[in-house]
């Protein structure tokens, strides 16, 4: 049989099933839609389940970030009947991200140090993160950042024992844990954003991994900021966290 | 509901920037159309530069093999879909022999009815998969650089076309030849008009949209993905979009003359 004959027979076939399936009783059609139910995998879903696993540094980076959910983009529904996953349509819940990382969850810290304390069920970075052993490899890039965040980057990185790359990184690390595990579009702190004030803002070459490269476009996009406001948003972020939650401990604490 | 356009992106030469032109337009035109790309290049660079899945084992060839229905391999991305590519077809000459298998991809796209615009972008070499190509397109755009090996491979898509038509297997046109990684120096614009003067032997004239020579191309890249979603404010995506609208205006003055 030719293979022209094979992609006939093969597109006969499915027809064939599609038209009986159509013929199927209520109760077959609710019995098929089960067992495609409970035989749909875990990474089927856009946001999985966060890891409550006792690995320490539980942030899962193998996430991709095309599981990032977007926000939505008034375009017609595509028909094709593909096996691959559709678009998720579903209506959105705005959430704050200062409750997000308030929510404390009760997760026990299984070892004190690595995990230092949690950003709602996902385990905390430490200071022995280090961007270069990321599997994704790394990229360069520069950013924008103000006189404050500069200043808080050199130091809080000084005081924690780690490079400025790998501090920032780290900050990245935990907001893409955030954002991979929120079910809807991210409000940001409208204070923390009106600090951002980028006159006589300072360019900084910094290494990122191509992970987070990625990530700091979608993490803009979904708070609808620039990514030079995101950059500059994390350190503020993380100032704030500190101020009010205490300082993260270093190499040296 | 009407057919979809499928163009080829294909010049008998490597890199010319095919792939990139290929993931260019599907990102482009996918944000006003509902596109689908589909990698017929053995080196998957569609597929990677595109950020598509490259191991899910459901593939260009699955479907030409008829493993899979063709609507079983498509990846929904962020503005097409793509259908990914595969190493194994570097195989075939081997693996479609027959002369009848150049109708394989043709008999694919005809179950599929739910797109405007397809896009298939084309390994350098004569293959089988080029003829399949050949018969399954509508249209070819042609990227070329400014020097002689790339007129060559223009010229090869006449001398193909010619063939395929005459024993009446293709209604392929040449839409257009396109002008890539276009500098501002005298050798690029002596090449512009080579390929004026040959747009008769050819089948097409050349774009007036020239796409111009950017590193943001290999930024965009290895970040997989498109430079219109990389840095759309970047002088290549502007160009490209300026290319759709001549694309656009192009086949709409073909249909009326068609008609």
């Amino acid at each position: 049989m030719s293979k022209r004959d094979e992609m006939r027979k093969l597109r006969e076939m499915r027809m064939k099933q599609l038209s009986e399936a159509d013929r199927s009783t209520p109760a077959e059609e609710v019995a098929r839609k089960a067992e495609a139910a409970i035989s749909e995998t875990p990474s089927d879903k856009v946001n999985p389940e966060p890891d409550k696993s006792t690995d320490t540094l539980a942030i899962n980076t193998d996430i991709n970030d095309s599981e990032v959910e977007m926000p939505t983009i008034n375009k017609e529904e595509r028909h094709t009947a593909s096996e691959s996953e559709p678009r998720h349509d579903e209506k959105r819940q705005k959430i704050s991200e200062s409750n997000l990382l308030n929510d404390v969850s009760s997760n026990k810290l299984h070892d004190k140090k690595q995990v230092i304390g949690n950003i709602g069920s996902i385990p905390r970075l430490d200071f022995t993160y280090k961007a270069k052993d990321q599997k994704c490899g790394l990229t360069h890039t520069t950013i924008m950042l103000t006189e404050e965040c500069m200043t808080l980057l050199k130091t809080r990185s000084l005081q924690m024992g780690m490079s400025q790359q790998d501090y920032f990184n780290m900050l990245i690390e935990e907001d893409r844990a955030v954002v991979n595990t929120a079910t809807g579009n991210l409000t940001p702190n409208e204070t923390l954003l009106g600090k951002i004030d980028l006159h006589g803002k300072k360019s900084k070459n910094i290494t990122v991994t191509i992970d987070n490269y990625k990530f700091m476009k979608k993490a803009a996009a979904l708070r609808g900021i620039s990514q030079t406001n995101y950059a500059n948003y994390i350190i503020l972020k993380e100032h704030l966290r500190e101020e009010t939650e205490g300082r993260r401990p270093g190499k040296y604490d | 509901m009407k057919k979809p356009t499928v163009i080829m992106i294909s010049v008998e030469k490597g890199g010319t920037g095919k792939t990139t032109v290929a993931l260019e337009l599907c990102s482009t035109f996918g944000k006003d159309y509902k596109v689908l790309g589909i990698d017929l290049d053995p080196q998957m660079n569609l597929t990677m530069y595109a950020g598509a899945d490259e191991k899910t084992g459901k593939t260009l060839k699955n479907v030409l093999d008829a493993d899979i229905l063709i609507e079983d391999s498509i990846q929904h991305l962020k503005d097409f879909d793509l259908i990914p590519g595969d190493k194994k077809l570097a195989n075939a000459s081997k693996l479609y022999g027959d002369a009848d298998d150049i109708y394989l991809l043709k008999d694919a796209l005809e179950d599929i009815n739910d797109y405007d615009f397809i896009f298939l972008d084309s390994a350098p070499a004569r293959s089988p998969l080029l003829y399949m190509e050949y018969v399954a397109s509508d249209y070819i755009i042609a990227p070329t650089e400014c020097d002689d090996g790339s007129i060559e491979g223009l010229l090869e898509i006449g001398e193909d076309i010619s063939r395929f038509k005459k024993h009446g297997q293709t209604h392929v046109e040449v839409l257009g030849t396109l002008m890539n990684k276009m500098e501002n120096t005298a050798m690029h614009k002596n090449s512009y008009e080579d390929l004026q003067t040959l747009a008769d032997k050819i089948g097409g004239k050349p774009f007036k949209t020239k796409i111009r020579k950017s590193i943001v191309a290999s930024e965009a890249k290895t970040m997989r993905e498109s430079i219109n979603d990389y840095k759309p404010s970047n002088n290549v995506a502007l160009d490209f979009r300026n290319l759709k609208d001549e694309i656009i205006e192009r086949l709409q003055e073909r249909e009326n003359s068609n008609n």
